[in-house]
């Protein structure tokens, strides 16, 4: 089949002129989205589960709808009974699994290598899953990765990066994005991708120096916090009067509380680290997409606003007891979406077309659901 | 019948169109700049209502329309959808709240250990014995060495465990078959644990520290009481369980979700074993007492015990992240 990138022939030096910048807008809202969520929890509890196919509908749903573009709003277009029925083959997997790896340790590993030729063909399905399911301004998108491309990309570089100490690590992940952006249609136009493997190397070395850093200064504090203890406790003895077993116990509580300070902040460091090379990375990855030549995308997450969203996040999740996690959740989207534009021509909007087998969704549909079924990834 | 505003998109093209909707009779009509249909209302696929999220209306050539006037579409629908209904009502948003809370609390208090209990007996002796087996053989390959006790600390061992064995069925009724094993470990130190199917593993470290028979029973009755109640299998049930719940509560985990939900199950887990902990306390006490033991045997072992690891005693905050309670906590539930 024959892609084609456009309806008409246009002049690309007009359609230059008249590109504009259309961004991205949110209007979902912690408090509606609450109501959601917890009604969501409550009836998959009361339907043992079941419902849960559906809940996940309705959660997609609610930020697809909200997501605007160019006076276009995003959809969620899957069938909950595929979501169900995969949710239950994945249930009963894990089950399994279970149940063997507590008779047979042996065959617990066994069966974890046997999954490995399924990963390829599971991710291919995921990504397909999602991208088809997904509609805006009527279209679908799609996903055209094949098997032994995904058994590359995901197997046999997997195995090269402990091969190759971590080295290969960057270009792994710059592959994986390729992968997954190269492969991903919108009716009949490609997106593509051409990010640079050495900005990848730049964002990884970066973050491991800055890493060392942090980690050296935890070992510094931990070693200081044990001096310093050890020199109090003495003290304590003298100074409270107590005997020396008293003065034992208080010494290791405060050395243990200061561990698990030092353990619960090395523990953020790495959370807001991971946080912002995903930041760094994912601005890389849209800058340097396109869509069918006409379009192009800009995004520009701050490093600093990624992480202390993610922190303030876990904090509100932690101490509402999971409450604020619908909070949480918009407030994330909701700045990530005014951080994201869309670069191209108002014609070149209105004029990508649905692919041949778009048009027949009715038979075709039906048919590929049944494989294309969620593996909840 | 009131019109609405909606954009339409053929379902063939990217294009939009600008149209407005209305429903006549069992049909509903749209118009647009070059466009105009009218289609039984019944062919038409409504979605569901998401708050003030955008609806869409599919007719049955995939075009779609798609519009924010929210009542307008409702007014086309004979009813209000029932889930809807129950999040635009904050009575029903507060008490499906509650409603969770209490589950979970449930779940986590009662639930699950009552579950795990019935289910550990439902385990088939030779999985648990093939547990136990593989359990020791990957502690004997990693951590464990063979026993330099001398022969008459192996004896002394072997009697205490032999008569807090023998008279346990007095207390008990039938017990499972039980084995005790020695093994030397510098990595676990003072030690004693129990497997599945009945082990029971003392390393010499231990038995070097205890200074008499009595503190030696006293062990060997706590980790029996570990075996009595099954307590290894409904960990590993209840742990699996308290994970699968946790993930499937907290919906599709996403990076931030899928961090703060390994907190609270690690934090539950954690609860669950302390208090099996106190079980088999409790459970070497009642041995204790039926043979006119003292107690502060047990007392005095545990505190040696705990005084011979190096790593720092529960306290505070340290608690909750502790799998056995502190020894004075522990010590205090034996002296009262």
């Amino acid at each position: 089949m024959e892609l084609q990138t456009g309806a008409e022939p246009r002049d690309p030096l007009l359609e230059q002129a008249t590109r504009k910048q259309y961004p991205f807008e949110f209007f979902g809202t912690g408090a509606e989205y609450f109501r959601i969520w917890i009604v969501n929890i409550s009836l998959t509890i009361l339907t043992l589960g079941i419902y849960s196919a559906w809940a996940k509908v309705r959660k997609m749903q609610y930020f697809y709808g909200n997501s605007r573009l160019a006076g276009g709003s995003f959809e969620f277009t899957a069938d909950p009974l595929n979501i169900l029925k995969g949710r239950l083959l994945v249930f009963f997997l894990f089950v399994a699994y279970q149940l063997a790896s507590w008779a047979q340790p042996l065959l617990a590993i066994v069966l974890a290598l046997a999954i490995v030729p399924f990963v390829p063909w599971i991710v291919v399905k995921a990504l397909s899953f999602n991208l088809r399911y997904s509609s805006y301004r009527g279209l679908n998108f799609r996903f055209d990765g094949r098997y032994w491309e995904a058994f590359r990309v995901y197997v046999l570089l997997t195995i090269a990066i402990p091969l190759s100490l971590g080295l290969a690590y960057p270009y792994v992940i710059w592959r994986r994005k390729q992968f997954f952006v190269d492969n991903a249609r919108y009716g009949t136009s490609l997106f593509g991708f051409d990010g640079a493997i050495g900005h990848f190397y730049t964002v990884y070395i970066v973050a491991w120096l800055a890493m060392s850093g942090i980690a050296v200064a935890a070992l510094i504090l931990i070693a200081a916090a044990t001096l310093l203890a050890g020199s109090l406790g003495l003290d304590f003895n003298e100074l409270l009067d107590i005997e020396e077993e008293a003065g034992k116990e208080l010494l290791a509580a405060l050395g243990m509380s200061v561990g698990i300070a030092v353990y619960a902040l090395l523990f953020l460091a790495f959370l807001v680290m991971n946080t912002a090379i995903q930041a760094v990375i994912s601005n890389h990855v849209w800058q340097r997409t396109q869509l069918a030549d006409t379009v192009r995308f800009h995004l520009d997450l701050s490093l600093w606003k990624m992480a202390g969203l993610q922190l303030t996040n876990i904090l509100a999740i932690i101490f509402s007891l999971g409450l604020l996690i619908p909070w949480a959740s918009v407030r994330m989207v909701r700045y990530k979406a005014s951080r994201f534009t869309l670069i191209a021509a108002p014609a070149a909007l209105e004029s990508f077309i649905a692919s041949e087998r778009d048009a027949v969704t009715a038979t075709a549909t039906e048919l590929g659901d049944a494989l294309d079924f969620d593996l909840g990834l | 019948m009131k019109r609405f505003r909606a954009r339409y998109y053929d379902g063939q093209s990217s294009r939009s169109h600008e149209v407005l909707l209305w429903r006549d009779g069992e049909n509903l009509h749209l118009r647009g700049e070059s466009i105009a249909r009218e289609v039984p209302l019944s062919s038409v696929a409504v979605s569901a209502r998401l708050g003030d999220s955008p609806r869409y209306l599919e007719f049955a050539d995939a075009a779609k329309c798609e519009t924010d006037d929210n009542d307008a579409v409702d007014a086309l629908l004979s009813r209000v959808a029932i889930v809807h209904r129950l999040e635009r009502r904050w009575t029903a948003v507060l008490a499906a709240t509650l409603f969770t809370a209490a589950f979970v609390w449930a779940s986590i208090e009662y639930g699950l250990p009552a579950m795990a209990r019935h289910l550990a007996h439902a385990v088939p002796p030779t999985m648990e014995q093939s547990m136990g087996q593989q359990s020791l053989q990957a502690l004997d390959a990693s951590v464990m060495k063979e026993s330099r006790l001398m022969e008459v600390d192996r004896e002394r061992v072997r009697a205490a465990f032999a008569r807090v064995s023998k008279t346990l069925p007095d207390l008990i009724g039938p017990t499972p078959p039980m084995q005790l094993l020695l093994r030397r470990s510098e990595t676990l130190g003072a030690n004693a644990f129990a497997l599945p199917s009945g082990i029971v593993v003392f390393t010499d470290e231990l038995v070097e520290l205890a200074q008499s028979d009595e503190e030696l029973m006293a062990v060997i009755a706590h980790e029996l009481g570990h075996v009595h109640h099954r307590h290894i299998l409904r960990t590993l049930l209840q742990n699996s369980v308290v994970a699968l719940l946790i993930a499937s509560l907290l919906g599709d985990i996403s990076s931030i979700t899928g961090l703060a939900a390994s907190i609270p199950t690690f934090l539950v887990e954690q609860r669950y074993s302390r208090e099996f902990e106190f079980e088999a306390d409790a459970f070497a006490l009642q041995w204790m007492r039926s043979q006119q033991l003292d107690k502060q045997h047990f007392a005095r072992i545990l505190r040696r015990i705990s005084g011979s690891h190096d790593d720092a005693e529960a306290a505070g905050f340290g608690r909750y992240l502790s799998t056995h309670p502190s020894v004075i906590e522990r010590i205090d539930a034996i002296e009262e």
